[in-house]
């Protein structure tokens, strides 16, 4: 199946925006599915990268359009970055679990970084339900707080934080995060391991259930290689789940997280 | 596609192209991505006696033009696989190569002769040579005389199945282990699996795999897997099965005239569902191209002499 480059925007030195022409996942009608993506354009198989990345759906922008927010950090996602519209890619998808909202119940989206991706297509999922979106995003500093303006248009509540203080309040997202928590019936979050662990951990401690969106390495994101396994604890027993098929998104009371720190 | 057709040991294909094991799960996880009666046939995730669950994470690691993975032959067992897997591939037009492997010789032999008495099983494929488990297989391909002690050893309890054998590339000389295999009794052999290799993450200053090495597979390793299936099918005459890196028809097309009688696709599956599909409508073109009423007019045609 192939995807067409709409748009291909930087956002700052190492986060861009891509949006993808390809109906089939754009119909995708739950928020926190991801697609696969291969990195390399019009099909061309001979290149030294091979396997297809995983990336959050990030926004549904007409019925057969949607974007992906991308975070430059090797090969995969360089070529991504020189895309031009019109190229083609090779894509999988819509794969994945999906966020369970509840109508009506008080929730709080919670992002770091490129965890931000899941989280746009959440918000509106909630908006569209009739419920108050509140969106945490973290970031190191400024410049690698995404498309602020914008998030304020779908977000009722948007509290930013940044490592150096340099927007929002200083700190991780726990900082403002722990005097709110026990107003939440259940928390969603996207981000590094360590901030989803320290999120958890906050979560564990207010008995608010949470629901964490991993991102992990895959080889192939249909369940078929076993190269993208979570361990989660269940009755007592340490149980290996896919991150492509079981997850992204898993209860995160039940993440073994010392297996995931690494 | 009659220029497809053909027969392995007794065993009738619509066309040479298997996706190989590991890569293609219990058969159906590619359903929703591909048509999988257009492929040849299927060797599933290689099945233990007991179940098995595999290394720990990462188990993945993209290199150049390669794959590096140590999985560990995570899979349910053979008794799971049985009453849980096999019965939704049943219905499906495509012939099921189920790879199976032992920590022991008794083990091989158990789950050699379970799977050789169920029923919609077409042929078995004996992996002795995964790299990625301590006992797993590496220890029987170390010698030649190990693999004609295991060999002989299932092939005493499997009367219904044809035997494949998978050899490692991870000797000195592929040719000995060959020769073992077609002496004691296999009915085919399959070659490669994965090359041994490893990969170092500099910044954590550790190597990436928790399992430190891992088996290379995709495009990197072509070249070697060609020259082997060469030196293999110049030393047997039971039909030789060509794998390694193969990612379209041209590649196919290589291993075919290397003297390969059917190839297995695995990485490639990864990458895009579709290509053992393509990969035959691309050898059915190239055959019609070069007017030639089947592929195994041309089996090794670039190399014997």
């Amino acid at each position: 199946m192939k995807a067409t480059v709409v748009k291909n925007t930087m956002l700052s030195d190492k986060f861009g925006y891509l949006e993808l022409k390809c109906p089939e996942i754009a119909k995708e009608k739950n928020a926190g599915r991801f697609f696969m993506i291969s990195p390399h354009s019009d099909n061309v198989y001979l290149t030294d990268t091979l396997l297809k990345r995983p990336f959050a759906i990030c926004d549904i922008t007409s019925s057969d359009t949607f974007t992906c927010l991308y975070m430059i950090t090797g090969r995969g996602t360089k070529v991504l970055s020189e895309a031009l519209p019109g190229n083609n890619f090779l894509v999988t998808g819509p794969v994945g679990n999906f966020f369970r909202f509840e109508k009506g119940a008080d929730t709080a989206l919670i992002a770091g970084g490129i965890g931000l991706a899941p989280m746009i297509n959440a918000a509106k999922k909630l908006k569209e339900m009739g419920n108050k979106v509140t969106l945490y995003y973290g970031g190191r500093s400024k410049t690698d707080i995404l498309m602020y303006d914008f998030l304020q248009t779908i977000c009722d509540e948007l509290i930013i934080t940044t490592d150096d203080g340099t927007l929002g309040i200083k700190g991780n997202v726990t900082v403002p995060l722990t005097d709110k928590i026990k107003e939440y019936k259940k928390i969603y979050a996207c981000g590094p391991n360590r901030m989803l662990q320290a999120v958890n951990t906050l979560c564990s401690e207010n008995n608010v259930p949470i629901d964490v969106s991993l991102d992990e390495q895959m080889g192939c994101g249909v369940g078929a290689c076993l190269g993208c396994m979570i361990t989660v604890i269940e009755n007592g027993e340490k149980v290996m789940k896919r991150c492509c098929v079981e997850g992204p998104i898993f209860d995160g009371t039940k993440i073994d997280w010392d297996s995931l720190i690494r | 596609m009659d220029r497809l057709k053909t027969n392995i040991c007794g065993v009738e294909f619509k066309n040479p192209i298997i996706a190989a094991s590991g890569t293609f799960g219990y058969g159906l996880e590619f359903k929703r991505f591909t048509d999988i009666e257009k492929i040849g046939g299927i060797s599933v995730k290689g099945i233990s006696l007991h179940e098995t669950y595999g290394n720990p994470m990462p188990r993945l690691v993209e290199t150049y033009a390669g794959l590096l993975n140590a999985i560990g032959l995570q899979n349910v067992g053979v008794e799971k696989f049985i009453k849980e897997k096999l019965p939704a591939l049943k219905p499906l037009d495509t012939r099921i190569i189920v790879n199976f492997w032992g920590k022991t010789i008794d083990e091989y032999v158990e789950v050699a002769k379970i799977l050789d008495s169920t029923e919609r099983v077409d042929m078995l494929e004996m992996n002795i040579s995964c790299p990625n488990i301590k006992e797993g297989g590496i220890s029987f391909s170390s010698s030649p005389k190990a693999v004609e002690q295991v060999v002989s050893a299932c092939k005493k309890v499997i009367s219904n199945k044809p035997l494949i054998v998978k050899l490692s590339p991870n000797v000195q000389d592929i040719k000995p282990f060959a020769k073992a295999c077609e002496d004691s009794g296999a009915d085919a052999v399959s070659a490669i699996n994965t090359l041994v290799g490893m990969a170092i993450d500099v910044e954590r200053m550790k190597p990436v795999l928790a399992n430190v090495t891992g088996g290379l597979s995709g495009p990197a390793i072509k070249p070697v897997a060609l020259r082997m299936v060469k030196e293999v099918f110049e030393t047997v005459k039971i039909p030789v099965i060509g794998i390694g890196g193969i990612g379209n028809w041209k590649d196919a097309a290589e291993f075919i005239l290397a003297g390969a009688s059917a190839v297995q696709i695995g990485t490639a599956n990864f990458i895009n569902a579709n290509v053992c599909k393509e990969t035959a409508e691309g050898l059915n073109e190239y055959l019609e191209r070069k007017n030639i009423a089947n592929f195994k007019e041309i089996v090794g045609r670039a190399v014997s002499c």
